[in-house]
């Protein structure tokens, strides 16, 4: 067990990373935000803890932490920007606020350009990324079960209703844009810290199609979902690699609009919920505590 | 002067390809309110179905016909299989249209970066016009003219059809509201086949141009056009054709400026912070959408 641990850390470790960025796009999804802009938050993270502990000579805790708080204040100016927006056009305003971002990182000397940044010192472990999960899946699961959470669930449902209800979907929105940049950001930091060396073009729209992938699989009700899916998916893609990363590419095309075609809320979506009791009911027939879920619902 | 009047003409030379690629977006964006992501594969499949048909000695006029063939199929393939089941159901939004052709772009993508190998090929462009005139020292390349006196008729013929004939008024009539085109007979399923070949068909031109003038192809010669094509859409008004030329000419002449005045690093950045901009300040673009009740 430990062996294994030890032989595959790297991977772990990157597929614990991604399950942060996958959390960063479910916080805004979650509340009814189509922002395509964790990416950028995430290479802003990545370069603000690169910078400080290579050029300034901090240490790690110090890059990671100005790295999030950084990202968070950048996720809160971007959502002071775009929450005049909505759907589609919001989308398309956080994609070119992105990759302007990024182009500016291509362009200033103090990012070191397309070179990027090397000699980030690599002291990201298991066993700092974990608690960080932890304690992040911790305050999902608070958020979740206070009113804050059923506030949430409702300005995703109806926006309208929610305020309405005195719900304030303003606030809730930037919030959720707050925490999608720190997040985003904390992935960047710790990715940087473990890969040791970044470029701009590690911040593909691929990479934003892959977080974009998990956190469609995992559905927006509930966070267990995004984080199960990048965790599942992760570990898939780690047995697909032998036959090449184009075939992996492929098959998260087909999930995404096998997706939209059978369960568009992922994992917790109510067919799914369906089939499931379904084979529940079929595999014992005599409790009906299955009917009994859905009469309750 | 000269040398700004050089810049101009590339400009406008590159801004017209993405008028052409804007056009089909703008168009399936009015009719179904679909945001196609998967629009980077009709012009890379396009100049794909060019490059085959001109490796087997095809005549140019020709292989340029079955490019667009290719992308128009491909148009009306995604349209059939994807986007028609998923307007019918109740509960789909603008986010699975994105997500769902978002992923229909990486199946696609993979399967011709599979089928070519990865390779960044040769474009076989000898049959294409290469002479360059020189007007008052400023110096046009045929290909360039070529290129413009398309978009200008391709846009131009869009205009006169959406406005004249049944079929480009049916199409108006979607755009305007599907139900109540509907219910006066018009086969709405029609309809967005039409814009969706149309869509395809431009794309796979714009490729071809691309292609030719670059002298090479990959898989990945449509990904780099097109979040530039949505920037140009948006700068226009996202559902407007007139916009879109515009759209695209500005940001053409905009990113070929900015290159030659300053830095190449500039250009693709003008391109975002002009959406960007655009979307904040003005998100219904310089040409308001016909459409005013969808914006």
């Amino acid at each position: 067990m430990l062996e294994w641990f030890s032989t595959n850390q790297f991977f772990i470790d990157i597929t614990l990373i991604n399950c942060l960025l996958v959390l960063s796009v479910f916080a805004v999804f979650q509340a009814g935000v189509f922002s395509l802009a964790s990416v950028g938050f995430m290479s802003v993270g990545a370069y603000t803890t690169a910078i400080l502990t290579t050029k300034e000579g901090l240490p790690m805790g110090v890059g990671i932490i100005v790295a999030a708080v950084g990202t968070a204040l950048a996720g809160l100016i971007v959502g002071l920007i775009v929450l005049r927006l909505e759907g589609i056009y919001l989308a398309l305003a956080t994609l070119a606020l992105a990759q302007a971002v990024l182009v500016l990182i291509e362009t200033i000397s103090l990012t070191g350009a397309d070179q990027g940044i090397i000699g980030i010192p690599t002291v990201t472990t298991t066993w700092i990324v974990i608690p960080i999960l932890m304690v992040v899946a911790a305050a999902f699961q608070v958020v979740h079960r206070s009113h804050h959470g059923r506030a949430i669930h409702l300005l995703r449902a109806d926006p309208v209703i929610a305020r309405s209800l005195g719900v304030r979907v303003r606030g809730y929105k930037l919030a959720a844009l707050a925490v999608s940049g720190l997040l985003a950001g904390l992935a960047g930091a710790l990715n940087a810290h473990e890969v040791g060396a970044i470029s701009p073009d590690q911040y593909t729209f691929s990479l934003l199609v892959i977080a974009l992938t998990y956190a469609v699989v995992g559905g927006v009700a509930y966070w267990l979902g995004p984080l199960v899916a990048a965790i599942g998916l992760g570990l898939l893609n780690e047995f697909l690699h032998g036959s090449g990363t184009t075939i992996e590419t492929a098959v998260y095309g087909f999930v995404l609009i096998a997706l939209m075609f059978g369960a568009p809320q992922g994992l917790g979506d109510p067919r799914l919920r369906g089939l499931v009791t379904a084979a529940v009911r079929w595999r014992r027939p005599r409790r009906n505590t299955a009917e009994l879920e859905e009469i309750r619902q | 002067m000269s040398y700004f009047f050089q810049q101009l003409v590339n400009g406008v030379s590159l801004g017209s390809v993405y008028a052409l690629l804007a056009l089909g977006v703008t168009l399936v964006w009015g009719v179904l309110n679909v945001l196609n992501f998967a629009h980077a594969q009709f012009i890379t499949w396009g100049a794909f179905g060019t490059y085959l048909a001109l490796e087997h000695h095809i005549s140019v006029a020709l292989a340029i016909l079955i490019g667009m063939a290719t992308g128009a199929a491909l148009a009306v393939l995604l349209e059939r299989v994807i986007i028609s089941v998923l307007v019918r159901r109740p509960q789909t939004n603008d986010f699975t249209f994105v997500v769902a052709t978002i992923g229909a772009g990486l199946m696609l993508e993979t399967l011709v970066q599979q089928l070519s190998g990865s390779a960044i090929d040769q474009f076989p462009a000898q049959g294409f016009p290469s002479g360059s005139w020189t007007v008052w020292s400023v110096s046009i390349s045929q290909l360039e003219v070529t290129v413009l006196a398309a978009t200008v008729l391709i846009t131009v013929a869009l205009g006169f059809w959406l406005r004249y004939t049944s079929l480009g008024r049916e199409l108006r009539a979607v755009a305007y509201s599907r139900e109540i085109a509907q219910l006066l007979g018009i086969n709405a399923r029609r309809v967005f086949i039409t814009a969706f070949v149309i869509s395809g068909a431009l794309a796979a031109l714009a490729g071809i141009f691309v292609s030719a003038e670059t002298v090479t192809v990959s898989y990945s010669t449509g990904d780099a056009l097109l979040t530039l094509t949505f920037a140009a859409v948006v700068v226009g008004g996202i559902g407007s054709v007139p916009g879109a030329v515009v759209g695209g000419l500005l940001i053409g002449v905009g990113q070929v400026m900015l290159a030659g005045y300053f830095s190449s690093n500039f250009s693709n950045g003008f391109a975002y912070v002009l959406m960007a901009a655009v979307l904040l300040i003005w998100p219904t673009g310089l040409f308001k959408q016909e459409v005013v009740a969808r914006a």
